[in-house]
Parts: C-alpha cells; structure tokens; sequence
C-alpha cells in the first residue's frame, strides 16, 4: 500500500485530494488483480511471429556491388558524351609530351612525375563545367547526382590511367635500359596525389577557377622542381616513400568517392 | 541492457536480435495492460503478439523525439481500442457472455463472492467499467504512470484523464463495498 502511494502520488503532481482519497479507498484492493503470464514457449512463439516482419538486412557486399555496376555502366555511357574539347586536349598533351621526351630528350622519370596528374586536371573542368546541364538533368532521372559525378571522375581518372600506361609503354619501348618500375612509381604518386586533391575539390570547392589554380599551382610546383639540386634530392628519396605516398592518396581518394557517394553532392553543388 | 535508441536502429538494420530483446524488455508490461482490459489470457495473448507487429511493422514512423514506452503504450491501447470495435470481439464478447450466463445459473452470484476470491471481485470491478475509464485506471494503478503520461498514451487531456480516474475509481469502490456487502449478508443468513 505504501508503495503504490509513492510510486503514484510523491511524484504525480496532477493527482489532487479528492483524486487522492478514492485510490486509499480502493488501492489495496486493486493489487488483487494479478496476472497470468504466458510460457516461455509461448513468448517464443511471439518472437517467432514477428520475425518475418523486422527489415531485411542489407547484403552490403550485394548492394555495393550493384551499385558499382551502375556506376562503371554509367562511366562507358559517359565516355561517349564528354566534351570533344577534353579528348582533343588531352590527346595533344599525349603527343605534345611523347614529342618532347624524345625530341629534347627530358629526364623521362621527371617527365612522367610532371605530366602525369595534368589529364585529371583538365578531366575537373568537364566533370564541373557541365554539371547544371540538361542532359544531366534527363539522366538525373535514371541516375543520383552523386552516381553521375563518381562516373565522370571515373572516366576522368580511367583516361589519365590509360595515358601514363601508354607513356610507360612507350618509354620503356624506345628507352630499353629505363627502369619500368621506377617510371610507374614516378607517375604513380603524383596521379594518387592528384586525383585525391581533385576529389576534394569537386566535393568542396565546386569552382571551376579551382581548376585553373591547381594546374597553376602543379605548374609553378613542376618549375621549381625542375631545379637541378631538387630534382637530386626528388631522386633520392626511396621508393618507400613513393609507394606510401600513393597508398595513403588512393585511400583518402576511395573514402572521399564513398563520401561523395553516400552523403550526395547535389546539395553541395547548388547551394 | 543496451537503450531502445540502439535497439531500435539495430532492428532497421535488420537484426532479428534486437527485436527479441526489445520484444522481451515490454512483453510483460503490454500483456499485463491487454490482459488486464480483457480479462481473458488467450484473448490477451492474440492481441500483445499483434501489438508487437505492429511495433516492428511501424518502427520507422517511430520518433526518437518521444519515449519510446509511451509510443509503445500508445499502438497497445490504440490496438485494444481497434479490439473492442471489432465484429471478433462482438463475437467473443455474446460467447463469454453465453458463458457466464451458465456459470452463473450454475454457481450464482453469490457463490462467486463465497470463494473470497478478492481477485475476482476487483476483475469484475474493473471490467464493469467503460474502456476509456478501465484503460485510464489500468495505466495509472497497474502501469504506475503519471497523469500526463497517460494523457499522452491514450492522447487525452489531463483533466479528461483526472476526470475518468475518478469516474473509474469511484465506480470500483462502489462496486467493491456491494461485493462487501452481499458477502456479510451471505454469511449472516
């Protein structure tokens, strides 16, 4: 008795005297009502009935492959409705770089470092020039903002890819005594770099003027290397560096893409 | 025990254990506030497993705004509400009352009071009275809940909920004083 009257009156403040005064009159006599509780078996079929109902659990390895499917499906339709601007740039950037390593005979390894990044960095200005489009917005339909976006940097990053692979093989063609592995890990760190930095970009800044100021800044920073006593120590530096360098970029770029991914960038991109 | 926050978003995630802890953490208290209206245990039974689908097919409305108990509380009472508009209740309800009609030609009244069973009188007390003041008195005297959150359960005003309280109580003390009576009037004779 005493406890009920703690448990519903010390703390209930709306309870009032008259209130008060019927529940010492019938309190005692309600604990009387006790209940039957069901089994453990048959708690258990409770359970058992309502399992069908809770959500399904998300196969994340399915859905992450599905939506990578997307992803690259999309990167192939995109390959064919980028800007005839990107593709003629970058091909003559190709033929440009390839004449001049073997015309006035570049360092190739210093060659490679410096021109590697430089395809992702115009790549930006396709993927942010064209992202208020209508086609975009057609594709919207079919397509989440982000999705779209990962494609264009896919193909971006896909072309550059190809670009230092056919550079490689080429100087590794005509230069029979070049250390390909060396080449690779040359054009490897500053594209890691890159494409990491761009990934930020498209996700911060959106500004096609940062574009511009990344492939100055790559530029003003490819001069002063080219400096005879840097370019010494650039050459010393061992190869545990390159390969953490660009362990530690390709990581930040894959989180930064499931970032991009999973949050949208839409918002981003018109706000 | 981990908080009903967390289990809440385990079970979006789809995990069937956390519905089991949750189910099991209020099982009792909902089965103890559906028997408690409905006075019978198979009856009880049906409606606390439907409660709990409910639960699990309505989780994602939930807002983590409000205590999740007193959103609980409200599906139940809704549900029973749901119960007794129900043509399954009218049915059961003309068949328990078939029953009784036996039972009491049987044993009448009187012998229900000479079994002393205090239990059955204040069952029988509670039972006479109408679902919003039962359900009132229920969440109050049996749920140890506050007048506001009853308010809240049963989405009533306090002063409605103040009102069927006393309404409730003052017909179960009477009801309860004739038990009284009709027992020492038995035992005179």
């Amino acid at each position: 008795m005493k406890k009920r009257e703690f448990e519903n009156n010390h703390v209930d403040i709306d309870v009032d005297k008259e209130l008060f005064e019927l529940e010492q009159e019938v309190m005692i006599q309600l604990d009387e009502y006790d209940v039957e509780f069901p089994g453990e078996s048959e708690i258990m079929m409770t359970v058992d009935a309502i399992r069908p109902y809770v959500p399904v659990k998300e196969n994340i390895w399915k859905t992450s492959y599905e939506h990578l499917s997307a992803i690259v499906k999309h990167s192939a339709y995109e390959v064919f409705h980028f800007s005839p601007i990107f593709w003629i740039t970058n091909s003559l950037l190709l033929v440009i770089s390839l004449i001049a390593i073997f015309s006035v005979e570049l360092n190739p390894y210093l060659a490679m470092l410096f021109l590697a990044p430089l395809p992702t960095i115009a790549g930006l200005v396709e993927v942010l020039r064209s992202n208020n489009g209508m086609a975009e917005l057609e594709m919207s339909l079919k397509f989440s903002w982000q999705e779209l976006i990962i494609s264009k940097l896919l193909v971006v990053g896909g072309f550059n890819l190809l670009i230092n692979i056919i550079f490689t093989i080429s100087i590794s063609v005509l230069y029979p005594d070049i250390w390909i592995w060396k080449v690779t890990l040359y054009w490897l760190t500053p594209f890691t770099v890159i494409s990491a930095v761009s990934l930020v970009i498209v996700s911060k800044f959106r500004q096609i003027h940062m574009v511009t100021g990344t492939l100055t800044i790559w530029v003003v920073i490819s001069t002063l290397v080219s400096q005879t006593t840097i370019i010494e120590h650039i050459e010393n530096l061992p190869a545990t560096f390159y390969i953490l360098v660009t362990a530690f970029a390709s990581a930040f770029s894959i989180i930064k893409m499931i970032q991009i991914y999973k949050r949208g960038i839409s918002y981003e991109f018109n706000h | 025990m981990p908080e009903d926050q967390e289990l809440i978003k385990e079970i979006l995630r789809g995990s069937q254990a956390a519905m089991e802890v949750l189910m099991r953490k209020y099982y009792k208290h909902i089965y103890a506030l559906v028997y408690r209206k409905v006075g019978n245990r198979d009856t009880a039974y049906d409606l606390t497993q439907e409660i709990f689908i409910k639960m699990i097919q309505r989780i994602e409305s939930y807002s983590s705004k409000g205590s999740f108990k007193s959103w609980l509380y409200q599906v139940a009472v809704n549900h029973c509400r749901d119960y007794w508009r129900s043509s399954e209740y009218k049915q059961t309800s003309k068949h328990a009352e078939l029953l009784d009609t036996i039972k009491c030609e049987q044993k009448s009244v009187p012998y229900i009071f000479e079994r002393k069973e205090m239990r059955e009188q204040v069952k029988q007390a509670i039972h006479s009275l109408p679902d919003i003041q039962r359900e009132a008195v229920i969440l109050k005297y049996f749920h140890h809940m506050k007048i506001q959150e009853i308010a809240v359960v049963t989405q009533a005003n306090v002063s409605t909920v103040k009102s069927r309280l006393k309404q409730g109580l003052g017909k179960i003390a009477a009801s309860l004083e004739r038990g009284e009576e009709s027992e020492k009037k038995r035992i005179r004779k």
